[in-house]
């Protein structure tokens, strides 16, 4: 029977402090789309990789119990399946603090101290308490726990990486304590001689390349008694990736990481191991939260594609052949059929995706944001026809004074302009924007792109209610420029703007909205040599008034809904 | 010119360079959409110190000095390497280094504990690890704030080609925008177009808005403050702020009555019984301070704070801001403290 593994890691719970509250990802919200996201799934086993806890304080483990209480409960998770390790944020400092001042302990002894323990055993002694399986009690030993799968020949062994975890500063690393490892791993070498071996342990050796930093010892310790091939499932480094350790032609160590689930600073992620029936290979599933629309929105997103392992061979038989040369292989069909299943998938999941277009459309319509009218704006024109004429108005005001949708925003133009970028060499580029709504956009946009320098000037019907330097363009040495713009109904304004600033150079204009007719986009700039049109949203087409203001019978008759200055 | 910082964040004073380890982690979150913890993201990843040693790498021939300061800085992961290395570019380069202000966490993160460097601990229990020479003052906020102004206060004043002081003798001395007479004229513009000095100084006016009590690290959305803005400059300014500090923002285009219409459509985003705090680029006479704040309380709210780039406070007639609200800047020009000469000629 094939198995489903569930790796999560890095929860940090926190106490009800605001600084740990806005720390944590940690809401009913995320409980329910992360839980609903797994529930279809068969999951058999769940593997929580250490720090669980932020400052391993009583009140972070009670939210922790609640939040693995509920996880095994809704997706049916036997806790004798369940494997929890400690992370260097499950050492109590705040004890070893007390026993270093209270008891005169000296600071290289602290380490030793396995009281240093005691918060993050009663919690995991608490979440087992209904357990009958007493392996699962909590030891301090350097193999905490062994769970046993005898049908699938698996056995899970909990590996304590934080022996010489302290409050003292040099002892912040992972570290197993060699000499009871090897002990261990000797006495359960001939009762698991054939079966495979998952460790479960909270650093991560490689540290993505790093290993003499991350964790002190673990190159020393031998490994031979766990067998040819074997698997170490870690966090700590709140990243999701895996690195193959080959040491010799027949032995290979696997790492796995994941990132951290609940941590806000970085983006949610859980790992899902699929074991077939034949027990040949591990098929990992690397997931990561997609966040930028509101949290009723967020989606899990698959991001194996990008990880350097998809998959690790158990069977030591098979020929050891890169992943990735796999997937490349036109030969191999198996493999080409599962990749195609999984851009099927990445596909379904960019279709439950909602656009940011279509956020920001929606938050137009909830916000009333859409003002039907008459509007005559002043423009610099001189003469009867000065006005800027429509029948609506976008309030672009709110859509930037608002973090969520200026957001979303912010992130159109970004993948616009990257787009641009793989497209065309942008060297000596300067990036402007249009008035004041764009200005606020442009401003997030200056940071995300520091490459180029940035300016600002005032949209022409504004100009004489601005200072006269903000009308001009600091400097000029440029081959290249990208105009941000809010809305735009024709060229008009945009030409006026390129002729008098910017002629000589390559112009890519990006709006947010275009609001003219449909079949006059593509004439937009068509006239102007290296000049490029791109607008964000379509969708909102707004009439002109085309006649004179002496002539427009809602002016000249009084009617309501004229908004004029 | 293409100004091309890989830096955010940082400070060239003599020979010495200053980073702003927290700072420049802060600007990177800008890229992540879903982190919307702007400076309370205490967490510093290792793409940060990668980029901080390619530009030690690539940008000190003429630097003596470097002062990595990790303030603010908890914890990182993956950041080792990258120490070790700019330690030893710095060692190779005969060049002093020091990282002050480390936490505990962080310092164990970046395992300098292995390194055989001399260090001290500072009585908020953080660290100042020394590579060859020491430095003679420690740094603090009030050290780092002081450098900036001073830094500040020598671009705005002794270039001879300055563009950021414009003198305005023999031209008309109104400008567009406002009733003061000012023979000399700062351009805001010409200091947000050079992006690097900026950005730490929206960084330092928010860590002291923070030290201010003027931003908090609130949870609940609704008693956050809004920023307010009225002009062109100010729009730049706000909307890097407002990451920074996790808030929203209200504008009005320009206080004035040719806004009229602008103003009816917009004047219910201005909320009741919030707090607000107005950001502007130059606050001199404090008249268009005084607009935004009527509109403000007319509107049931409650001003709490001023940020600006530049306050002015040349002449004692200028309007009383009231007690309870506090005033935040990056240069204050006072009758003691011009380096810029800057005069108000306005006939009170």
């Amino acid at each position: 029977m094939s198995l489903n593994i569930l790796h999560i890691s890095d929860l940090h719970f926190g106490t009800n402090s605001v600084k740990d509250q806005q720390a944590t990802r940690y809401c009913p919200t995320f409980v329910s789309s992360f839980i609903k996201e797994l529930k279809e799934k068969k999951i058999d086993y769940l593997i929580v990789t250490g720090d669980v806890a932020n400052s391993s304080k009583t009140m972070e483990y009670e939210k922790a119990t609640a939040f693995l209480g509920k996880v095994v409960s809704e997706l049916n998770i036997s806790k004798e399946n369940v494997v929890v390790c400690m992370g260097n944020h499950d050492i109590s400092w705040d004890i070893l603090r007390d026993i270093e001042e209270v008891e005169g302990v000296p600071p290289n002894d602290l380490y030793k101290d396995e009281r240093k323990y005691d918060n993050f055993k009663k919690f995991y002694n608490d979440f087992y308490k209904e357990n009958e399986n007493q392996i699962q009690l909590f030891k301090t030993d350097s193999i905490f726990v062994e769970i046993v799968d005898d049908a699938h020949k698996i056995v899970f062994l909990g590996v304590n990486s934080c022996f010489h975890e302290s409050n003292q500063d040099v002892d912040h690393y992972g570290y197993v304590d060699k000499d009871g490892f090897e002990t261990i791993i000797r006495e359960l070498n001939p009762k698991y001689n054939d079966y495979y071996k998952f460790l479960v342990m909270h650093h991560n050796p490689k540290d993505l390349g790093n290993e003499k930093h991350n964790f002190d010892n673990w190159r020393k310790v031998n490994k031979d008694d766990l067998g040819t091939d074997f698997v170490v499932f870690c966090g700590h480094i709140h990243g999701s990736d895996g690195e193959s350790e080959v040491r010799s032609d027949t032995n290979t160590i696997h790492y796995i990481s994941v990132g951290s689930l609940l941590k806000k600073s970085v983006s949610a992620k859980y790992n899902l191991y699929y074991i077939p029936d034949d027990l040949s290979q591990i098929e990992i599933t690397y997931y990561n939260l997609q966040e930028d629309l509101s949290p009723d929105k967020w989606y899990w997103q698959d991001q194996t594609r990008c990880k350097s392992i998809k998959k690790i061979t158990l069977k030591q038989s098979e020929p050891k052949t890169d992943v990735l040369d796999l997937i490349l292989s036109d030969n191999n069909e198996k493999t080409k059929q599962e990749l195609e299943c999984r851009q099927k998938k990445a596909q379904n999941a960019s279709v439950n995706r909602r656009s940011p277009q279509s956020v920001i459309l929606d938050v137009i319509k909830d916000q009333q944001l859409y003002y039907s009218g008459h509007f005559h704006w002043n423009t610099d024109k001189k003469g009867e026809n000065n006005k800027f004429k429509s029948h609506g108005y976008i309030d672009i005001n709110y859509l930037v004074s608002h973090s969520e949708s200026l957001e979303t925003i912010t992130q159109l133009y970004k993948e616009k302009i990257e787009e641009i970028q793989k497209e065309t060499t942008l060297n000596k580029t300067l990036m402007v924007s249009i008035g004041l709504e764009c200005t606020v956009v442009g401003a997030r946009l200056s940071v995300l792109f520091p490459e180029f320098d940035f300016s600002y000037m005032p949209r022409k019907r504004e100009v004489n209610d601005h200072n006269d330097i903000e009308t001009d363009i600091g400097f000029s040495d440029y081959n290249t420029v990208i105009i941000i713009k809010d809305i735009t109904f024709d060229a008009e304004e945009v030409v006026e703007i390129i002729e008098e600033q910017f002629s000589q150079k390559n112009i890519h204009l990006i709006s947010l909205f275009y609001c003219g007719k449909k079949g006059e986009k593509k004439g937009i700039l068509s006239g102007k040599e290296n000049a490029h049109f791109y607008s964000l949203i379509d969708d909102i087409e707004i009439p002109r008034c085309n006649v004179l203001e002496s002539n427009c019978p809602i002016i000249k008759n009084k009617l309501q809904t004229i908004y004029r200055c | 010119m293409n100004l091309k910082p890989t830096l955010y964040a940082n400070l060239e004073i003599d020979d010495t360079l200053y980073v702003f380890l927290h700072a420049e982690q802060v600007y990177r979150n800008f890229s992540l959409c879903n982190n919307k913890l702007g400076y309370f993201s205490h967490e510093i990843a290792e793409r940060t110190v990668y980029d901080i040693y390619n530009y030690i790498k690539e940008n000190t021939s003429e630097i003596n000095n470097i002062v990595i300061d990790c303030a603010e800085a908890e914890e990182a992961h993956n950041i080792a390497e990258w120490i070790e290395k700019i330690i030893k570019f710095c060692e190779k380069q005969n060049k002093n280094l020091a990282f002050c202000r480390m936490s505990e966490r962080l310092y164990g993160d970046a395992k300098i504990h292995d390194k055989d460097l001399a260090e001290e601990k500072n009585t908020d229990k953080t660290y100042n690890v020394f590579s060859r020479g020491c430095l003679n003052n420690s740094i603090t906020d009030e050290v780092i704030y002081d450098k900036f102004q001073n830094k500040n206060a020598s671009i705005l004043g002794t270039n001879p080609n300055n563009k950021f002081v414009i003198d305005r003798t023999g031209e008309a001395r109104y400008s567009h925008s406002s009733n003061v007479q000012l023979p000399r004229y700062i351009n805001v513009k010409a200091y947000i177009e050079q992006k690097g000095l900026l950005f730490l100084g929206l960084y330092l006016l928010c860590k002291k808005a923070i030290c201010k009590k003027i931003i908090q690290e609130l949870i609940i959305e609704e008693k956050r403050p809004l920023l307010f803005f009225n002009s062109i400059a100010g729009s730049y300014l706000a909307s890097v702020f407002s990451k920074l500090a996790c808030v929203d923002m209200v504008f009005l285009n320009h206080l004035g009555p040719k806004k009229k219409l602008y103003h009816e459509l917009h004047k219910e985003q201005l909320l009741t019984d919030r707090d607000y705090l107005i950001i502007s680029d130059v606050v001199c006479l404090g008249a268009e301070v005084e607009r935004a704040k009527t509109l403000i309380e007319h509107a049931g709210g409650h001003l709490r704070g001023i940020l600006s780039v530049v306050l002015v406070e040349v002449v004692s007639e200028r309007p009383k801001i009231e007690n309870d609200i506090e005033n935040v800047a990056l240069l204050t020009l006072s009758k003691d403290y011009n380096p810029i000469n800057y005069q108000i000629k306005t006939d009170f």
